[in-house]
């Protein structure tokens, strides 16, 4: 019994990237959220056209 | 050499598709707003932040190495932009204290057990070394290996920061009954 208690306070904490995964701890779980949140907002116009300028370029090469 | 090291361009290097590098910087743009918002403090530094870095790397393309990790590559331009502007400007060094709820627009959630919001606030308190390995590995899914690449820090390390960041991070959202390890790393420390 000692001896589990004493494992038990020694325990790594758990891998955060997987613990996410897992959902079974909750700060990972909310960094997780938090990164998907902002990678679901839709694109901004500005990003939208830096793409729009980098095709531009590849395509004047092509020319 | 690292999987995505810059490397010299030579005469016998056949010449790299720029329209596959476009596309692999199109489908980056999202992971690599998420990892700027984490680090930044707000999110028009945070999207500046991510144009700047796609825009050099496609002015640095050719020193990319095809079918290596692209977005540990295109991080770590970030990162280097990021610390570069970070010792350059003194105004970022003060963060901004409302800076946080101007990080992410939500809505609370009622089945969530920790707000979105009170996290994007209590990460923008932590050091931007703690910023950025939790934003990469527990919220990105990048691995130690590469997060510590992208630093240029050892893997230890890497661990090191990030369950720092988590202690210090939970320690902030949830009240300083969770700020024990804090106080025992400090007094450890002194």
């Amino acid at each position: 019994m000692a001896r589990n208690n004493r494992r038990n306070k020694t325990r790594e904490k758990p891998d955060m990237a997987l613990a996410a995964k897992a959902g079974s701890d909750p700060i990972a779980d909310a960094l997780k959220r938090l990164h998907d949140t902002v990678a679901k907002e839709p694109m901004p116009d500005a990003f939208l056209d830096l793409v729009a300028q980098i095709e531009a370029k590849i395509e004047s090469r092509r020319e | 050499m690292t999987a995505f090291a810059a490397r010299p361009v030579t005469d016998t290097d056949v010449p790299f598709d720029d329209e596959v590098f476009k596309e692999q910087l199109v489908a980056i743009i999202p992971s690599l707003r998420a990892f700027a918002r984490g680090l930044c403090g707000t999110r028009e530094m945070a999207d500046d932040m991510a144009q700047d870095a796609m825009m050099r790397a496609w002015s640095a393309r050719t020193s990319y190495i095809p079918d290596t990790n692209f977005r540990a590559w295109i991080f770590k331009i970030l990162r280097n932009n990021y610390y570069t502007t970070y010792r350059k400007n003194a105004r970022m060094v003060a963060w901004d204290p409302d800076a946080a709820e101007r990080l992410l627009v939500i809505a609370p959630s009622q089945e969530s057990s920790i707000e979105l919001a009170d996290v994007a606030a209590a990460l923008n308190k932590l050091p931007a070394e703690q910023r950025e390995v939790l934003m990469m590995v527990a919220a990105g899914g990048v691995s130690y290996e590469d997060a510590a690449e992208i630093i240029g820090c050892a893997v230890g390390t890497v661990k090191s920061r990030v369950a720092r960041g988590r202690t210090a991070l939970a320690a902030l959202i949830n009240g300083p009954e969770d700020g024990i390890d804090v106080k025992l790393e400090r007094e450890q420390r002194s």
